[in-house]
């Protein structure tokens, strides 16, 4: 791995989270933000592999799950699954095709929510489907497929030609 | 299916998400501090965050500047980027208006509530997910905040910090489901307990006997009972009333007194004092229970 992947790589959730939580927090809707480390986590997942995709994830969600300070282990197996099983989109469409990102975020995310809410479920934290739950969880799959677009160009890009070439 | 079984990566996976669960499970709970990698993320955290929030008008007028670039490009140019720079002076203008007057807002309740000692606060970042609600605040241990606090603002309660650094703190908002707090109805002094309802952005006073009198639109105040929060805090505005189904008890859902979507200044009590609360007048809300429907 070149040394400019690396630091790309590490930087994405670093400030992916700093982002969530300051700027988006102020342009939320109905308190649901984009959820970008889930973006570059299926990125990682469909141009690099399921097994890259689900160490990625654990890596970014223990990031996460420090950040947060509480259920941790959370996010980091959540993020892990997700990037596990959206690998299997790299072998059902071309990742050269937009459709590709756009279908495995949105099935991501739809992963990731159901993920952690069975995890938080398991580990008996006080957790429950309701309405504004399953809404949720529609509005940032809405919001996650708009900036799939502009983002997956660029992670493209700099994939082929740019600083993360592997 | 049992080739899976003998290879060990599988054993090595399923031994790590043990492992995770068990450590999610201990996070969960109520602890006494942060481990030192959790502190180390915070620290570095606090530190980006807090400067997001100084340089916030740049993020604020984002858009803006956006926007005026495009027309840079026109044949208008320079008007236009006058119009602009004028346009971002009024914006700016406009936020520092804003600011003033929740400031003033905050100011007439310090001087109106002297009985708590208060350490005005800025919220710098909202945490992430679903399931964690809670903010975090440009105040810490070197300001005197503690674990423990209660955090308001003019309008009621928000919540209590929960995680100290040197220069800032998390505050575990009301809404949040693990929260909890000791309640009375303003107007019938029946006690409760008020859980958070997740985003939902409504609380829950649950298991209310059924003979106690609570009606709709009664205010909820913090009950004093606790270490925690001091008395007569507001809480929130009871929404509707439903009895159980054991017959027994009733829960009510509440509206939160503060604006949990909008916060932006915020008040940390570091001390009460009785004796220095404001003689009490006759606030005009007449009999509690007249024209209610429960």
């Amino acid at each position: 791995m070149s040394y400019w992947r690396l630091m790309v790589l590490i930087i994405l959730p670093v400030f992916s989270i700093l982002l969530e939580s300051t700027f988006f927090s102020s342009y939320h809707f109905w308190g649901i933000t984009p959820d970008l480390l889930l973006i570059f986590v299926v990125f990682i997942s469909i141009l690099d592999g399921r097994k890259a995709g689900a160490i990625y994830g654990f890596t970014c969600g223990l990031l996460l799950d420090l950040f947060l300070a509480r259920y941790i282990g959370v996010n980091a197996l959540s993020l892990a699954i997700t990037g596990y099983i959206t690998g299997i989109f790299r072998r059902l469409v071309y990742p050269e095709h937009l459709l590709a990102p756009l279908l495995a975020v949105a099935v991501g995310t739809l992963l990731n929510q159901i993920a952690t809410f069975v995890i938080m479920y398991l580990i008996g934290a006080s957790v429950g489907i309701t309405q504004s739950y399953i809404l949720g969880t529609a509005i940032q799959a809405g919001f996650n497929i708009l900036l799939t677009i502009p983002l997956y160009i660029w992670y493209y890009k700099s994939y082929h030609q740019g600083a993360l070439r592997p | 299916m049992g080739a899976i079984w003998r290879n060990r990566w599988w054993w090595l996976v399923i031994v790590i998400i043990l492992a995770l669960l068990s450590l999610a499970h201990w996070s969960g709970q109520e602890r006494s501090g942060l481990t030192v990698p959790e502190r180390v993320v915070r620290v570095f955290y606090g530190y980006l965050q807090t400067g997001v929030a100084e340089t916030g008008s740049v993020f604020d007028n984002f858009g803006f500047y956006l926007t005026s670039k495009e027309r840079l490009h026109n044949d208008n140019k320079r008007l236009q980027a006058e119009a602009d720079q004028l346009r971002l002076e009024i914006q700016r203008l406009k936020e520092y208006q804003m600011e003033a007057q929740r400031l003033q807002q905050l100011l007439g309740f310090r001087n109106y509530s002297p009985q708590y000692q208060q350490l005005g606060a800025k919220v710098i970042a909202r945490s992430l997910g679903y399931w964690n609600e809670t903010v975090f605040i440009d105040r810490g241990s070197a300001d005197g905040v503690k674990r423990d606090l209660a955090v308001i603002t003019p309008d009621g309660l928000i919540g209590r910090i929960i995680n100290v650094q040197k220069n800032t703190s998390e505050v575990l908002l009301i809404t949040s489901r693990q929260s909890g707090v000791g309640t009375v109805v303003q107007q019938t002094r029946a006690p409760g307990i008020v859980n958070g309802l997740g985003n939902d952005g409504y609380l829950a006073m649950n298991n209310i006997p059924y003979f106690v009198k609570i009606y709709k639109d009664d205010q909820v105040i913090t009950s004093g009972l606790s270490s925690v929060f001091p008395p007569g805090i507001p809480v929130g505005k009871i929404v509707d009333v439903k009895t159980d189904q054991n017959g027994l008890t009733r829960s009510a859902r509440l509206k939160p007194s503060a604006d949990m979507d909008r916060l932006e200044e915020v008040i940390v009590v570091i001390g009460y004092n009785p004796q220095a609360a404001p003689s009490i007048q006759n606030t005009g809300t007449g009999d509690a229970s007249q024209g209610r429907t429960p």
